[in-house]
């Protein structure tokens, strides 16, 4: 107790939010939650739950999640006070900026994925470019509709993209992972980490219905993450498998666009447009709470 | 200088994890020297994105400098590519994947009640976003194989 109080004190002191000094006791602790929390992800490991012609996957980051979550002052850190002294108000204030630092270092993984593919993207077609700004289309969508359904700054985060690593990094850094934008941000990534197999196998397929040609559609594969590429593309060869190996090439190479220019497509287009419609179309939302 | 070394053994730290996690991810199959080098690799590119963010006076976050630098480093045209990529392939992402999500969940630990609004509201949102993207895609695609007659 004593300890917490020593932290308490000193906190208006300390303008660097990774400063050791006097918090090692907190640092520790929060690696610790956060180390067995993946751990037990880590060993419940991937599960498929198969689904009609997909599946909805979890992966070990969710449960690793979940967990953590459960973990918090807010869940059940209120009933046992056991918990709070394992993980407080200073564990979960420090694993904002420490979620950061483990950002960059999947930013920097991120990056390094994309390098070695540098060559192949130069020598793409025009098509495989330009639809890439269609990965926008999300934000003329979805955020007029998570508006109209009275989400505020949250709708903002949710629809800016697609949600990938890339996006949880910069809105991250920029609003923090606990702001509104934060959270619809981890709200998309999330449906997508659970749901987003499934759907996306249902949109190849569906996708043929609205004339679109395969090939175009094949580029659509891509905007997401890899496994989301991996469904679609699939669904989408079975339902037209004369065109099977142009469907994958195109999907694959899409795929690889998305991950090189995604970051960038969201931070200089993606966040200065949603928050131009945002600030538009702001009284739908007070017409929403008002519901 | 004390706020980058804070930075440095925060990014140690979090790659502590990372590779413990990373071991228990491929079942003890992991190359542990190399992943030690290779954390370290990243580590020392994330901080420096951090100290280039606080002495550039441009909008960009720290982010995508970390993400820009990994590019750089790792196209074929740079010296140290092949080096790079040997020890940084060693931990795939998925464990990084793992621990940022326990880190998430944590840091939303004091604010439960705003994601019990999300709700259900959040996978509609999420399946327009995912069919928006998709289809602004198609679309945009279609037009332009078109225009090129290749369909």
């Amino acid at each position: 107790m004593s300890e917490n109080s020593i932290n308490i004190n000193e906190k208006p002191k300390v303008v660097d939010d990774l400063a050791t000094t006097g918090r090692w006791s907190s640092f520790i602790k929060l690696f610790a939650v956060i180390g067995i929390t993946s751990g037990i992800g880590e060993t419940i490991g991937k599960v498929t739950i198969p689904v009609g012609m997909g599946a909805i996957i979890i992966l070990p980051m969710v449960f690793a999640m979940l967990i953590a979550v459960a973990l918090t002052p807010d869940a059940f850190g209120k009933k046992i006070s056991a918990l709070k002294s394992l993980c407080g108000i200073e564990e979960v204030n420090l694993a904002s900026p420490i979620m950061m630092i483990i950002l960059l270092i999947l930013g920097v993984k991120l990056g390094a994925s994309a390098g070695p593919k540098l060559p192949q993207l130069i020598a793409a077609g025009p098509a495989l470019v330009l639809q890439e700004f269609g990965n926008l289309g999300t934000i003329f969508i979805g955020l007029p509709l998570a508006m109209m359904l009275g989400m505020g700054r949250e709708g903002f985060g949710a629809t800016v993209s697609i949600c990938r690593e890339d996006t949880l990094g910069l809105i991250g850094e920029r609003y923090g992972m606990s702001s509104p934008e934060g959270m619809g941000t981890m709200g998309t990534y999330m449906v997508g980490n659970l749901f987003g197999t499934i759907f996306f196998g249902l949109l190849g397929t569906l996708g043929l219905l609205t004339g679109l040609h395969p090939y175009a559609l094949a580029m659509a594969c891509g905007v997401g993450s890899a496994t989301m590429m991996t469904a679609s593309s699939q669904s989408l060869a079975m339902s037209v498998p004369e065109m099977a190996d142009e469907i994958f090439a195109f999907a694959a190479t899409s795929n690889t666009f998305s991950s090189v220019d995604g970051l960038y497509m969201t931070l200089f287009i993606g966040i200065p447009i949603a928050n131009t419609i945002y600030k538009k179309l702001s009284w739908l939302t007070k017409k929403g709470e008002a519901k | 200088m004390s706020r980058t070394l804070n930075e440095l053994k925060a990014a140690i730290m979090c790659s502590v994890v990372i590779i413990l996690i990373a071991i228990m991810n491929t079942h003890g199959k992991l190359n542990l020297a190399d992943a030690i080098v290779g954390m370290l690799m990243i580590s020392l590119v994330a901080v420096i994105s951090l100290r280039i963010k606080a002495a550039i006076p441009l909008q960009l976050p720290a982010f995508a400098w970390a993400s820009l630098l990994g590019l750089l480093i790792t196209t074929p045209w740079c010296p140290i590519s092949g080096v790079f990529l040997k020890y940084t392939n060693v931990v795939t992402m998925a464990p990084i994947g793992t621990v940022i999500l326990a880190a998430a969940g944590v840091s939303i630990g004091t604010k439960l009640d705003q994601v019990k609004k999300l709700s259900w509201k959040i996978i509609l949102v999420s399946l327009v976003v995912f069919c928006g993207t998709f289809f602004g895609s198609a679309i945009i695609a279609h037009f332009i194989l078109k225009m090129q007659g290749i369909i």
